[in-house]
């Protein structure tokens, strides 16, 4: 009895998450109809098509498409999406974590330059989110591998990376 | 006559040694790729890509390619040792090769998966040898109309099979498409949906999209795991060069796995993964001792290896020939070739042969490479994928972070891989096929200048997709391909009420 009823709030969590997924998608399909709508031609004098006919026609067939899905959701017939990642605190504590580490890393890559940037990330990334728990001293050497490795692969292609902003 | 010409040149053009090296290092890459768990061909083609920018187009596009089917080899290590497999379509070598490496035949799963790979790899690159040109050369004959009915169809396909739900999968190629408009229009110049900014106005690269999708969308999913390992020693692994006893069971098998995943690697959308477990439901069913499948069955291992194989090269034959990707490594693949100003379909073979040649004759040469790696170096990749585990995660973001900004020079394109990496991570979470979305853009800017210029030809009548046999029956099979889940529910219901 009691796992029916978890069983039918997980479908029911499920089946909100899908839609409101698809929700978003129809928004943004209602969002680009408007705008070339509004923005672009769709008719051409010269090449009959305008530029706008093409995204018009695209974001009308994505809207009925999302409409097609949502009363498919509402029908339970894609009661499969996996939820657990993104309502689990545990499973999602490390991509969760590494997100944060990489939104870190890009607010610093400018200020910092990329050795620099790369290094600590590599060095937080192993010490705090790697399953397999070694020295400090390790990780800082594993950072530095990683890092120096990456830098001197671009710089011998003559691909350019972020400098720090004093150099 | 001509194409053993033309082969011969490509096999003379590899015969130096930085196409030689960098044939290896793909297959090299390919292999420890694959071997990987969390990241896959896929995410390894589209982290190396702008990597690849800098080098010779030949160069860069042989190591391309032989990361991807190296990869298709080395999926089978983890799967067999650690029971993970390393890529999708080594599924059923993780649930039949763990079992045998269980009983100590470990070794020989691994030799028999390197056998019939080899053997399924290079029946495939004949095969490819001979098809592709032949079908380029009647692609030559195509229209605007023709190739615009030929990339729907190709999306037909990739929307139905890559996914449970087709309607999802039509969902993300629209999304794809939509991408695809963003940026300057290819005919009037007039800019589309840039929102008054100025880095849209260039449209969305494909290479951080990919990076984000694949690359980091993956070692997100990889993250959530975090139970115990369970996992065979080397000491444990037995024999690796299977005995007379064992190639006589495994050759019929490994001959079926072959035939299967190439004519699943010609369809679009039906990837190694779908090869995999269709060779695994006829070996199961043409089985002397199917009490075996379930428990560690070498004649599995060797069919759905072989599969995976030959399809990887039978996927090639739609690039190259017709510029239709069938999977998500394909169409990075298909990027790339566009990255060198390279257009696959007719006019690799006609203008840039050296190329189209060089590629597959490197084929036959990375599968040689791979087989002795194989057989001969299985405990030094074990000893590679062990160390390059606690390097792994931040040497990806490192590898993403370089080449999105390299490409231009610019921080956008590093957060429009941050940025697609999660929308990509919630959309698998949420059954949403990514490589219909990748497909999408990649084929969009193609889809829409074919439909425009047929419409155009036409005097904007639609009936021109409608004039020519060739064109109705790519349209007819692509609508078919849409509407057959739909007519098998509907079959299922009246059956079932019958029942009643």
């Amino acid at each position: 009895m009691e796992s029916n009823t978890l069983q039918n709030h997980e479908t029911t969590r499920k089946r909100q998450f899908g839609i409101a997924a698809i929700a978003i998608m129809a928004v943004f399909s209602l969002v680009i109809a408007v705008t070339t709508y509004l923005t672009m031609p769709l008719e051409d004098p010269v090449y009959l098509l305008g530029p706008g006919l093409y995204p018009f026609g695209l974001s009308i067939l994505l809207f009925i498409a999302c409409c097609v899905v949502f009363w498919e959701i509402r029908l339970g017939r894609h009661d499969d999406i996996d939820i657990r990642s993104l309502i689990d605190r545990v499973t999602m504590k490390k991509p969760a974590g590494l997100l944060a580490l990489i939104a870190a890393c890009l607010l610093l890559l400018p200020i910092l330059g990329y050795l620099i940037t790369m290094f600590l990330f590599s060095f937080a990334e192993m010490t705090l989110l790697e399953q397999e728990k070694r020295k400090w001293w390790v990780n800082m050497i594993y950072a530095l591998a990683v890092t120096g490795g990456v830098y001197a692969l671009f710089s011998a292609l003559s691909m350019t990376l972020p400098e720090p902003f004093w150099l | 006559m001509d194409i053993f010409t033309e082969l011969f040149k490509g096999f003379q053009g590899l015969l130096n040694v930085n196409t030689i090296f960098f044939c290896f290092l793909g297959v090299m890459l390919g292999q420890v790729i694959g071997a990987l768990p969390g990241i896959g061909p896929s995410a390894g083609t589209a982290i190396l890509l702008p990597v690849a920018f800098s080098l010779d187009p030949k160069n860069a596009l042989i190591m391309l390619c032989g990361i991807y089917y190296g990869a298709m080899y080395g999926g089978t290590v983890t799967s067999v040792l650690l029971n993970i497999p390393g890529e999708s379509s080594a599924v059923i070598s993780a649930l039949e090769g763990f079992k045998l490496a269980k009983k100590g035949r470990g070794g020989v799963a691994l030799g028999i998966a390197a056998i019939g790979s080899f053997i399924a790899g290079t029946v495939g690159v004949v095969a490819l040898t001979f098809f592709a040109p032949e079908l380029a050369k009647k692609a030559l004959l195509f229209g605007p109309a023709e190739k615009f009915a030929l990339i729907a169809m190709a999306f037909a396909f990739v929307s139905s099979l890559t996914t449970g739900s087709t309607t999802k999968g039509i969902v993300a190629l629209l999304i794809g498409l939509i991408l695809a408009t963003v940026g300057a229009d290819v005919i009037t110049g007039v800019p589309r949906l840039v929102f008054g900014t100025d880095w849209l106005a260039d449209g969305f690269d494909f290479v951080p999209l990919a990076m984000g999708f694949f690359a980091l969308a993956e070692i997100m999913s990889s993250m959530e795991y975090t139970g115990p390992v369970e996992e065979i020693s080397l000491s444990e692994l037995g024999k690796v060069i299977p005995t007379a006893q064992d190639m006589k069971r495994s050759w019929v098998p490994i001959g079926r796995g072959t035939l299967i995943g190439f004519i699943c690697g010609l369809m679009p959308g039906a990837g190694a993964t779908i090869a995999g477990f269709l060779s695994y439901g006829v070996e199961k069913r043409y089985a002397k001792h199917p009490e075996e499948f379930g428990d560690g069955s070498l004649e599995a291992v060797a069919a759905t290896e072989s599969a995976n194989n030959a399809c990887a090269a039978g996927h090639m034959v739609p690039l190259m020939s017709l510029a239709i990707p069938g999977t998500a490594t394909t169409a990075i693949l298909l990027s790339g070739f566009m990255m060198f100003g390279l257009q696959p379909g007719p006019s690799l073979f006609t203008q840039h042969p050296d190329v189209a040649w060089g590629i597959i004759a490197s084929m036959y040469m990375g599968n040689v490479m791979l087989v002795i790696m194989n057989i001969a170096a299985i405990p030094f990749f074990v000893w590679v994928i062990k160390k390059a585990t606690p390097f792994m995660i931040p040497l990806v973001i490192a590898l993403l972070v370089a080449g999105g900004y390299s490409m231009k020079n610019s921080m956008n394109d590093v957060w429009i891989t941050v940025g697609s990496g999660v929308v990509g991570y919630l959309l698998v979470k949420l059954k949403f096929p990514l490589v219909s979305i990748l497909l999408g853009v990649v084929l969009g800017g193609m889809a829409e200048t074919n439909f425009r210029q047929a419409l155009r030809i036409s005097d904007g009548s639609m009936l021109v997709f409608l004039q020519r046999p060739i064109c109705v029956t790519m349209l007819v099979i692509g609508l078919l391909m849409l509407l057959s889940p739909a007519v098998m529910g509907f079959m299922r219901k009246g059956a079932r009420l019958k029942k009643a």
